[in-house]
């Protein structure tokens, strides 16, 4: 009670985002959770009937989860592998190339684009550079004597379409805050270092990647999220096919509850979701609170 | 020698990484200035015909001009929202440690959940509210992606602020509530800016609560251009353009931002 007379004014200032927070967003997951034991078709909302977990056995004994699952997986290890690869390599190139000057404000406003522009634009932008008898990707490639590849219209190069547009978009984020973190670190040690005659490598190796990991965590903890999130991208370049080859975990559900109207499926494949998301909030949490400590 | 030899590959591969981020970027720009049918021409334009805003005003007829109303709406209204509220409870987790560290990063989780494991319940409660297809209903969903970040991202900007200048506030005879409104809101000004600019971005951008909640009266701009697939295919010209039309306000918004991107895009987590 005294606690309560103490903080009042504190309190009252969270008062109304606690209880918008609780109308969009708690109400619905905990409703969510409960017609997950259901068996709810949209369209005849009074005949839902009890079924405890067997929406849950359903889904884990479905091919087709399984299937989203591995694609998800797949999606996921091959566009945050490359964009950490690619923004790693950047980072560390405009890092060595603009010391001394101001490194961000020289490219920054160049490559920071992708990342504001709407997903669902970028899928359609993606179409467009995809298109295989027009587009010019397909044109330029064959240059080189390669393709032409039917990009989203084959189940073979389908995920990997959707893997370059995430790559395009989210690189120069990966970019950007490693580079921020290489410039946090002092310049001293790196000026050691030359003295001592390190070349780049050894530089990477036993400067920047070491003092660095935070922030890579923090990074990968944030994509990995981003992409358990990703369903424009999916819906506009690909409506998860040819087939089955693009259907990721989220866009399965989505298609559930949607368009088949399963929506106690559906919601029990979120809370399948919601269950990785909390792991993954969970590391995101003690990076966060290590820090603040 | 070596030395510019290194320098000059270095440049290159700069040049060459320029050039991807940007090339998706021009093209829709220029695709906003071919007829349809030269979109399907071989080889592929890489330079427009003409320079031409006609497919921008046929856009802007052909419910783009209506979807840009609805979308600076309901995001300006968002944007309001989120930010005021989130000064408020930004500020009380700041000062008043509620809740020590875990509340507020769980309200920031809630920023993180996948939008399916909420949108139907949503959909069936806005169904029964009669509250499909009205910006109140987008604006209360687009809050679930902004305001716990509006939040998370003020209680950083206010925990970076000095306590002492609030303290002989105090002392000298300020209420509470004059400390935050006279001092600590003046003082978080830049990062109230920020927290603003984001939360428009994060509104301006969302798709799929958009999709499901609107049919016609609130359609948002990123709806109608998902829309532009029709049976008869897509219409290139008018697609791209109003794909430049979501662009250009939120890359200008970027650009003004820039200093605080990556703040605001690591959840404050790296400054």
């Amino acid at each position: 009670m005294n606690w309560i007379r103490k903080n009042i004014f504190g309190l009252g200032l969270l008062a109304p985002s606690i209880i918008i927070l609780f109308v969009v967003s708690i109400f619905p997951m905990i409703y969510t959770f409960y017609i997950s034991f259901f068996n709810y078709y949209l369209p005849r909302p009074n005949r839902a009937y009890f079924i405890g977990f067997e929406n849950y056995i359903e889904i884990l004994k479905d091919g087709m989860f399984w299937l989203a699952m591995k694609n998800t997986a797949i999606f996921m290890i091959s566009s945050i592998g490359l964009q950490f690869i690619f923004g790693l390599g950047l980072a560390i190139l405009f890092y060595d190339e603009f010391r001394g000057r101001s490194a961000k404000a020289f490219y920054l406003p160049l490559i920071l684009l992708p990342m504001m522009v709407a997903p669902v634009v970028v899928g359609y932008v993606f179409r467009l550079l995809y298109l295989t008898e027009w587009g010019p990707l397909n044109y330029l490639l064959g240059f080189v004597g390669l393709g032409p590849y039917s990009w989203t219209a084959s189940a073979s190069t389908s995920l990997l379409s959707l893997v370059i547009a995430d790559v395009w978009q989210w690189t120069p984020f990966v970019t950007l805050v490693l580079l921020t973190g290489i410039l946090s670190i002092s310049s001293e040690l790196f000026e050691a270092a030359d003295l001592d005659g390190a070349n780049l490598w050894q530089k990477v190796r036993y400067i920047i990647l070491p003092l660095i990991t935070r922030v890579i965590a923090v990074v990968v903890l944030i994509r990995m999220l981003d992409s358990l999130r990703e369903l424009d991208k999916v819906y506009i370049l690909t409506q998860g096919g040819p087939g089955t080859s693009t259907t990721l975990v989220t866009f399965w559900s989505y298609l559930n509850g949607f368009k088949y109207f399963k929506v106690g499926y559906a919601a029990a494949m979120s809370i399948i979701l919601l269950i990785v998301t909390v792991i993954l909030a969970t590391g995101m949490a003690k990076v966060l609170h290590k820090e603040e400590k | 020698m070596s030395k510019t030899l290194t320098s000059y590959i270095k440049y290159f591969i700069i040049f060459i990484a320029v050039l991807f981020f940007l090339f998706p970027i021009y093209w829709m720009f220029i695709t906003t200035m071919k007829p349809q049918l030269e979109v399907m021409y071989y080889p592929p334009l890489f330079i427009p015909p003409e320079f031409t805003i006609k497919y921008y005003i046929e856009a802007f007829y052909w419910l783009g001009g209506e979807a840009f109303k609805n979308s600076l709406i309901i995001t300006t209204c968002t944007t309001i929202i989120a930010t005021v509220l989130g000064c408020m409870a930004g500020y009380s987790f700041a000062r008043y440690k509620i809740g020590g560290f875990h509340l507020p990063f769980w309200v920031l989780s809630i920023r993180m959940m996948p939008p399916v494991a909420a949108i139907v319940p949503l959909f069936i409660l806005m169904f029964k509210l009669k509250l499909i297809d009205t910006h109140l209903a987008i604006i209360v969903t687009h809050l679930l992606v902004t305001l716990p970040f509006a939040i998370w991202m003020m209680r950083g900007f206010f925990i970076d602020l000095p306590l002492e200048i609030e303290e002989a506030a105090r002392v000298d005879g300020c209420s509470k509530w004059q400390v935050l409104w006279r001092i600590a809101l003046p003082l978080a000004a830049p990062g109230i800016a920020v927290t603003a600019l984001f939360c428009f971005i994060f509104s301006w951008n969302e798709f799929v609560f958009a999709l499901v909640l609107s049919r016609k009266e609130a359609i948002t701009l990123p709806v109608v251009i998902a829309g532009t697939r029709t049976q008869f295919g897509i219409h290139w010209p008018i697609m791209t353009a109003m794909s430049a039309m979501s662009c250009l306000p939120v890359f200008f918004l970027a650009l003004v931002a820039q200093k605080y991107l990556v703040r605001g895009m690591t959840l404050g987590a790296v400054k």
